[in-house]
């Protein structure tokens, strides 16, 4: 069942349409939302979670309409919202606890919850601080905590990644991962960073203009065509190519030590043409495979 | 251009820079590091904004701090964001442009010119307070290049953007460092570093980890064995072969899937050359044949994950 | 739940509790208020200073049971003496500001009201709740020690003579405490919820309160009238509506401890009920207007 079915869904501010014509159904897992600055993707997160009326179109999350159940949406919805958000003045456990309370959930059960998703994100001991003394990293944690704290069915996550070090990122790339994946969790991810969303998400919806561009799963994304190959080679040599295009395979694009080339259609031995080609140049091959197409380079194609 | 003799700088008891040594030269370099690693610390020395504690440090063969005369020559695009959000951007870039020396009868064509590079000439009109993220991030770019410095500093230059802008910026920054300019940046997002250069500084707790090409670096850290990655059919008998190499440490297979396996060796050239023997004798057919951590995130981690 | 496995899984699981649309958010959101605002000294000590002009009455009745004749002229209207008291409004300003500023203001700048509406809370339920915070402790902080106040008094001068004479304060003394913390709470989360500084919420509400006392003060003597507008005019400033509207429902004028410091003209109930009421209804709607979970200019 998809997590949200949209039809014809559109939304204006005034006259002018943020969204326009949007159809396009949710799959359950992980889903990357994508788009421009401007695109309409946080329009279409506000009017799925009943924030904005749409103007146009119908829309259910979770199978319910999101004109009239924004609030029972909201009570199977977490978000992550992009900008800080605590609450001043309280713990991490108080802040986690009182967004459980405020989602329906009793004290006693909110506050045991609370510490359950704090530690789960990694919190530990931390989470008897005020979050005011949170590092960017901590307080991107206790905000994945109170949007996951009441079990939601669904999650928004609005740039998790932004502005934490390597470090930060990657634990919080293992959390989404972790959690939209066998824990009963969808995930829909909007983000700028593409490696980010290419090593969490299974389904990627491109948008642009308020339109949908594309919609596709990371694996189709990544094929290009089967006789395409990308090489790498230790050093940077010259020779390789001209040796490379003796074997009839043709040079699409060189920089420095990477080739990408083309075999004509049933070539018997790429593997074999190539090392001998490296062999010949006197080169040594680092890297020999099939392209593949960074979601970067997708994105961009669709957007243009 | 920039040379970086022992400095060090503390803060009363903190230390941000400990004792670092390292040249800048023409082209974009990378500076790395976690967050407290000492970045911010050094860029504000090289801009000037701090002066050393200890050691030395020199842009243009002069002391930048508080010296005009090299900062006339440097452009430099801070982290944070501090505009006067009631001004366009326009006319925030042309303050600014007039505060680094740009010559009043220049100053509107140059800051044309530099809006138009930066990808704002059609927004730039309106006020600061209504941009978003990314259009603030163009507007402070533009401000560090309207007086053709030969010096950019750049701290999260990127942060913020949208994967379009990001893409046109980074093949702006390139352009300039063909150009000759020497190009300092400083960033967390590190697959977006390694489109734009090879070479990297990298800090850890206010000292100086690793310098130079990437690549390079990688060659150097021995505590972790090269990973090479295969995907072929009959990878278990591939694997057989490998086993009595000298210079394979370890073979692993995938649970998930038969045609995966995961090789470890610690003389990388050797076992290249002896796969390569192999591929020319034997009929062997790769579907994949990579090395997963040969890039700028496995360094940063093998190094940083001390 | 039954058949337990022999390793847990102690990673993510799904919250599975109870968990209703039934609960009053409201109330949950008032009640997280309160327990903010008691985690900060600050409030102890100002409730501490509020109550002083009671304890000063306290004391005083206490000596004038045990202490003679001398005071008993002063002391015999209790009345006009607990409105002395009501009426000096200043610490329950300062109570008022400290728990009311930063209401809205904190969240706007925190950016919390993103976590606020994206669970199922309406704009009211988070209208109600934070009004609701700064009423209570206003409320209290009125209350409390009027109640004690004439309590001790009820009992000294005996239960049912008390009761004959001065029985309606304890009827009113509710009512009382209502009316600075309803016009407080309303003007505060008006002002709060258009800012992103609690400080900045204090000083302007600081500001109105006491340039519309010198304002109403001003127009009073501006004016040449009657005594009675005199007097009406010069109640109209937030001070000068609470001690008005206490005068009008304790039906008699305040009473310093200090004789001859006592006016003796109550103003008009009409005017200044309207000109509360339409205050109280002023604040709110204009942070209802204001409470939204969308920045449209973001768009």
């Amino acid at each position: 069942m998809p997590v949200a079915e949209l039809n014809g869904l559109t939304v204006a501010y005034g006259p002018k349409v943020a969204v326009s014509n949007f159809t396009c159904s949710i799959p359950e897992g992980c889903v990357g939302l994508l788009g421009p600055n401007g695109a309409g993707k946080s329009t279409l997160i506000r009017a799925l979670l009943g924030f904005i009326e749409p103007t146009g179109g119908t829309g259910t999350l979770l199978g319910r309409d999101i004109t009239n159940e924004a609030l029972e949406i909201r009570m199977e919805v977490g978000l992550m919202p992009e900008m800080d958000c605590h609450i001043p003045g309280m713990t991490a456990v108080e802040f986690t606890a009182y967004a459980g309370e405020l989602s329906g959930m009793p004290r006693s059960q909110a506050l045991r919850r609370a510490h359950e998703v704090l530690e789960y994100c990694g919190l530990g001991e931390a989470r008897y601080r005020n979050l005011e003394t949170y590092s960017t990293g901590m307080k991107q944690k206790a905000k994945l905590a109170q949007a996951v704290v009441h079990g939601p069915k669904l999650l928004f996550l609005d740039e998790p990644t932004n502005g934490l070090d390597p470090a930060g990122r990657d634990e919080m790339l293992d959390l989404i991962k972790d959690i939209s994946h066998g824990k009963g969790v969808n995930v829909v991810v909007s983000s700028h960073l593409l490696p980010d969303i290419e090593k969490t998400c299974d389904q990627v919806i491109v948008m642009h203009g308020g339109t949908l561009r594309a919609q596709e799963t990371i694996k189709t994304i990544r094929v290009v065509g089967p006789m395409l190959f990308d090489v790498e080679l230790k050093l940077p040599t010259p020779a390789f190519g001209d040796a490379i295009a003796r074997r009839s395979a043709t040079i699409i694009q060189s920089v420095s030590t990477r080739y990408r080339i083309e075999f004509p259609e049933n070539f018997a031995s790429p593997t074999k043409a190539v090392f001998e080609a490296a062999a010949e140049s006197g080169a040594q091959v680092r890297v020999f495979s099939h392209a593949q197409r960074t979601l970067e380079d997708a994105f961009l194609e669709a957007v243009r | 251009m920039i040379t970086i003799q022992r400095a060090s700088r503390w803060y009363g008891q903190v230390i941000g820079l400990n004792d670092v040594t390292c040249d800048f030269n023409p082209g974009i370099t990378a500076l790395l590091g976690q967050n407290g690693a000492g970045k911010s610390t050094m860029l504000k020395l090289i801009t000037g904004q701090l002066r050393p504690t200890t050691g030395d440090l020199t842009v243009f063969g002069e002391r930048p701090f508080s010296n005009p005369k090299v900062y006339e020559r440097i452009g430099y695009c801070p982290e944070t964001d501090s505009f006067y959000e009631d001004m366009t951007g326009r006319q925030f870039v042309t303050l600014m442009a007039r505060m680094a020396g740009v010559a009043s009868r220049n100053v509107d064509s140059i800051v044309a010119n530099t809006l138009e590079k930066v990808g704002m000439a059609d927004r730039c009109d309106k006020k600061i307070a209504g941009y978003s993220k990314g259009m603030r991030q163009r507007i402070k770019l533009a401000q560090a290049l309207t007086h053709n410095p030969e010096v950019l500093i750049l701290d999260e230059p990127l942060n913020g953007l949208d994967p379009v802008g990001r893409r046109e910026l980074q093949e702006m920054l390139k352009g300039l460092a063909a150009e000759g300019k020497t190009i300092v940046i400083s960033s967390h997002i590190l697959h977006e570093v390694e489109q734009m250069t090879r070479h990297i500084v990298l800090l850890h707790k206010g000292r100086l980890l690793a310098l130079g090409d990437v690549g390079e670096i990688r060659g150097l850290i021995d505590k972790h064995p090269h990973r090479v990655h295969v995907e072929m059919a009959g990878a278990r008998e591939f694997a057989r072969k490998l086993m009595v190499m000298p210079s394979v440490l370890s073979v692993a297979f995938d649970r998930q899937n038969p045609d995966h396996v995961e090789i470890e060796t610690a003389a990388p050239d050797d076992f290249y050359s002896e796969v390569a023997d192999m591929v020319l004798t034997e009929n062997i057919e790769f579907s994949a044949f990579t090395s997963p951590d040969n890039n700028l995130e496995s360094v940063f981690r093998y190094l940083v994950s001390k | 739940m039954s058949q337990q496995a022999p390793i847990a899984d102690l990673s993510y699981r799904n919250y599975d509790g109870p968990k209703t649309l039934e609960t009053k958010r409201w109330w949950v959101i008032a009640r997280n208020g309160l327990r903010v605002s008691f985690k900060k000294k600050s409030l102890w000590v100002l409730l501490a200073l509020a109550s002083l002009p009671y304890l000063f009455l306290l004391f005083f009745l206490f000596m004038g049971t045990f202490g003679g004749e001398m005071m008993s002229e002063q002391l015999g209207d209790f009345r006009g003496l607990m409105l002395g008291a009501y009426s000096s409004a200043f610490w329950p300003l300062m109570i008022a500001l400290l728990v009311g500023a930063g209401s809205i203001a904190a969240d706007n700048r925190a950016n919390a009201l993103q976590v606020y509406l994206s669970k199922p809370v309406t704009k009211r339920d988070y209208l109600v709740g934070k009004w609701l915070a700064i009423f209570m402790v206003v409320f209290g902080a009125y209350f409390l020690p009027m109640f004690i106040v004439t309590s001790y008094q009820a009992f000294d001068t005996g239960i049912i003579e008390f009761m004959k004479s001065d029985g309606i304060i304890f009827a009113a003394m509710p009512i009382l405490a209502a009316i600075p913390a309803t016009l407080h709470a309303s003007l505060l989360v008006g002002i709060s919820a258009w800012n992103k500084t609690p400080w900045i919420v204090g000083v302007i509400y600081a500001g109105l309160y006491f340039f519309s006392t010198i304002f109403a003060n001003i127009l009073a003597s501006a004016i040449d009238t009657t005594e009675v507008t005199e007097a009406t005019l010069r109640h109209l400033s937030i001070e000068g509506l609470i001690a008005g509207i206490g005068q009008f429902i304790l039906n008699t004028t305040p009473r310093s401890l200090t004789p001859g410091m006592t006016v003796d003209t109550m103003p008009s109930a009409l005017p200044l009920l309207l000109v509360a009421a339409s205050l109280i209804v002023v604040g709110i709607s204009v942070a209802r207007a204001r409470i939204r979970a969308v920045e449209v200019v973001h768009g």
